[in-house]
């Protein structure tokens, strides 16, 4: 081996240069947050504190900004996703925990591969299935928020299980073979011990697919059918705020009176995932 | 045995969700089986039907390819801070919640400001090259994050075994830390290319959607997602559904591949440890 | 040896693309001449069809074609983001009244419905009725017990601004399922049944039933006598270079247009 002939100016070389990439990452996150903020005061110039902000009507050409509908839109859609994904994703975690613990890592592999799936080949998928299926089931339109749920609980399943797996393979063994050798049956063992031991990391990871879900734009647009009116059911065709983001850019590029509800709904997507990253950090020191 | 009904439904919890991904994918493939040929991947796109996915395919790789070149030393200029140097607990926290609300910020979102930005401010054409731009934006969090991940992996024992040897902390982390941190750092960035291969909603507004037929970086750059959900919803072209299939397909087996040959990286690099020497 | 191997993976990941010997695509260099062409999703095949030997004739200019709607079209020209829109919307904002205009013909608006209606004629009046979203059955006109679904454009579109034209207040139904382009209504409404949408025909339209308006039959070898068309033109800024007018006057005048359901008008000599 050589013998070692540095000299600290190449270490305060290496620190300018990691400090200025850190700085960049900051400046770009602020100035991606300002720039939505400052288009959101254009708005309020241009439009005045709009009310119809607060209200169901959505024509931006006419001065109508109800983004009730899409807010309610995302919501129901994730809340669908979430419902539908997190018992399925459990049931994998559970499966390979207890049944399978010899195939996790093989398991895992196969779930890291699926994450990777691209949000289009779900969509694709929606489209070419599940709208028809509902469409037979229920005898209406098929694009609805159903669909859009059900294609983003599918799409957040891999992630989920993943997280949900790594969640409960932190459970001890030895407190899970003391449970068993104390009578308790191993439903009893499931219930009380490991999920209960492993609701924060479990809730953790529930919230990061709610992430995941609630930003997703392409998938959900080719299903849910671009209604711009309140859902009334979930058969109901409907619209998010992401979809109605693609949706409007053509509609409204910039010079257009109008056009900074754009940055608007882009900033409550911006806050409610700053929101959840706040929630995260929370979960993370309960869990301490 | 007793007391197992939870673990039973469970097991068919489980069974239900892996046929479904393999229908899914089956369905896929099985549609796509009619038009998949050479000739559809190396072919331009057409109208009239009997088109291919040439240019969209050389689109996807130097674009994502590109664009993770440019993203590697910007995020992990920013990991390496956040792991070696840290700073202020205060800069720590804000550091933090700046890259993780950066991080899961929805694409449409980035689609939007780069076109803001790029386009209409800077004047840029919908190109190869404004794709490029959205692309970075949003796989820099996604670095600093891998690279953070695999230089936390890193015990202290070691750093602090090489202080005491006398290194200088440049050389800590380039003949210590950084090899030893190579294998998680490359796995992750296979799934950072994957996640780029398969990006479609901040590309639609930047690079546009359709091709040129001179290759340039102001040419329009449509990638293979984006082609896919082009054709799935929009195109009129005979074959568009099995088309778009055939894209799914290429596209699936371009995120396997590179999910596949970063892992094998990441193994062979693995073995070069010390670790193994000394057991 | 290990080493060797992972470098000869890298490079070939890395070389990949530049090795890609993909057909009709030629390389290019930096800082060549760039027209943008902007708008309705209705002009874009005749577009691209048209655009691969105009550019093998002007080797030195990249053309990039996007779609937005003639909405986004019109406005990118007059902001000049774009040299070239594409747009088939009347009335015109005020923006564009000042830029340099070439038609190209008209495109048939098709009213279309799902062939499981049961419907093949509605008069108008019941056609405004159905689109404003007051009729909810199929059965009161006289077909199959099946919903009524609308299925439109979003208001960026030319063909949705025909439509704001044709029926009065309150306008469209507000309850209609949105899709981004003529192609996606297209395949909704052929997939859906009880769905009823309107779309700028071209050839090769199919497994849907054209509704007939007031017994008029929408009949292809007819075009010019149908009622309900929009005007397809290409618009570009008046100080704009000859070259880029150039294009706009070739495209308006491409020997393709019949293949895309562009027509003449009657009595205008183009």
């Amino acid at each position: 081996m050589k013998p070692v002939t540095g000299r600290p100016r190449g270490d305060h070389l290496l620190y300018r240069v990691v400090w200025l990439g850190a700085l960049l990452l900051l400046m770009l996150g602020f100035a991606i947050a300002a720039i939505l903020v400052w288009g959101t005061v254009k708005f309020v110039i241009d439009h005045g504190l709009n009310p119809s902000l607060l209200g169901t009507i959505y024509q931006p050409t006419h001065d109508q900004f109800g983004l009730l509908p899409f807010i309610a839109g995302s919501l129901v859609v994730t809340m669908i996703a979430i419902v539908v994904a997190l018992p399925l994703a459990l049931s994998v975690a559970v499966t390979v925990i207890a049944t399978l613990p010899r195939q996790m890592q093989m398991i895992r592999q196969i779930l890291s591969g699926l994450v990777a799936i691209p949000s289009v080949v779900f969509g694709w998928w929606g489209l070419s299935l599940l709208v028809p299926s509902i469409r037979w089931i229920s005898g209406r339109p098929g694009f609805s928020l159903l669909a859009g749920g059900l294609v983003l609980a599918i799409m957040i399943l891999p992630t989920l299980s993943l997280l949900s797996i790594n969640a409960l393979d932190r459970v001890s063994v030895r407190w899970v073979e003391g449970s068993l050798a104390l009578g308790a049956t191993p439903d009893q063992t499931l219930g009380r011990l490991i999920l209960s031991v492993s609701r924060i990391p479990l809730l953790e990871a529930s919230i990061l697919a709610v992430g995941r879900a609630l930003g997703e734009t392409m998938a959900v647009q080719m299903v849910i059918g671009g209604r711009v009116l309140l859902p009334h059911g979930l058969l109901s065709p409907g619209a998010t705020l992401t979809t109605q983001l693609l949706t409007d850019i053509s509609l409204l590029p910039p010079g257009i009176p109008g056009h900074y509800v754009l940055d608007f709904m882009a900033l409550l997507l911006l806050v409610a995932m700053y929101g959840m990253v706040v929630l995260v950090e929370r979960t993370r020191r309960w869990s301490l | 045995m007793r007391g197992q009904t939870w673990h039973r439904l469970a097991l068919v919890g489980a069974v239900l969700v892996f046929t479904l991904f393999i229908a899914m994918i089956g369905d896929l493939v099985w549609q796509s089986l009619g038009v998949l040929s050479w000739h559809f991947l190396w072919s331009p796109p057409s109208e009239m039907g009997h088109g291919g996915i040439g240019p969209e395919l050389l689109n996807t790789l130097v674009m994502v390819g590109i664009a993770a070149l440019i993203s590697l030393p910007l995020g992990l200029a920013g990991a390496i801070f956040r792991v070696e140097y840290r700073g202020a607990p205060g800069f720590l926290k804000v550091f933090d919640r700046v890259r993780f609300t950066f991080l899961s910020l929805p694409t449409i979102v980035i689609g939007l400001l780069v076109y803001q930005w790029v386009v209409v401010e800077l004047g840029w054409p919908l190109s190869i090259r404004s794709g490029i731009v959205a692309l970075v934006v949003m796989n820099w969090p996604f670095v600093v994050n891998i690279g953070i991940e695999a230089l936390s992996g890193v015990p202290d024992t070691s750093r602090e075994a090489s202080m005491a040897l006398g290194a200088t902390s440049s050389q800590t982390l380039m003949r210590i830390v950084f090899p030893s941190a190579l294998p998680a750092l490359i796995a992750g960035l296979g799934v950072s290319t994957a996640r780029l291969l398969g990006e479609s909603a901040a590309l639609i507004f930047t690079a546009g959607i359709n091709v040129a037929v001179h290759w340039s970086w102001s040419m329009p750059g449509e990638t293979l997602a984006v082609h896919l959900w082009y054709l799935r919803t929009e195109s009129l072209a005979p074959h568009a559904n099995a088309e778009a299939a055939a894209t799914g397909v290429v596209l699936l087996g371009l995120v396997a591949l590179v999910l596949y040959l970063t892992q094998k990286i990441a193994h062979w690099l693995k073995p070069r440890d010390y670790s193994r020497k000394s057991a | 040896m290990r080493r060797r191997w992972i470098w000869a993976m890298v490079w070939g990941l890395v070389l990949l693309p530049w090795s890609y010997p993909a057909q009709g695509t030629t390389l290019k260099p930096l800082g060549m001449h760039q027209i943008s062409i902007i708008g309705a999703t209705s002009l874009i095949p005749l577009t691209k069809r048209f655009l691969p030997e105009w550019e093998r004739r002007h080797p030195g200019v990249v053309v990039s074609v996007t779609a937005g709607g003639s909405w986004a079209g019109i406005l990118a020209v007059a902001e000049g983001q774009a040299d070239i829109g594409m747009a088939d919307l009347a009335p015109l904002p005020k923006r564009a009244l000042r830029l340099d205009s070439y038609p190209a013909g008209r495109l048939a608006v098709a009213f279309i419905a799902n062939s499981d209606d049961g419907v093949k004629n509605l008069s108008r009046s019941q056609l405004v009725q159905v689109l404003q979203g007051r009729i909810h059955n199929w059965q009161t006109l006289g077909g199959h017990d099946k919903p009524v679904i609308v299925v439109s454009r979003p208001m960026s579109s030319g063909a949705r601004a025909m439509l704001d034209r044709l029926v009065p207040a309150p306008g469209l139904s507000a309850d209609a399922i949105i899709q981004l382009s003529n192609g996606a209504v297209l395949k909704t409404v052929r997939e859906t049944p009880g769905a009823i949408g309107y779309v700028e025909w071209r050839p090769g339209m199919g497994g849907v039933t054209m509704l007939g308006i007031d017994h008029q039959v929408f009949d292809t070898s007819r075009l010019a006598a149908w009622p309900y068309y929009t005007q397809p033109t290409f618009y570009v800024a008046p100080g704009a270079s000859s070259l880029v007018k150039q294009l706009a006057e070739m495209l308006s005048r491409s020997p393709y247009k019949a293949e895309f359901g562009i027509y003449r008008a009657q009595g205008i000599p183009r």
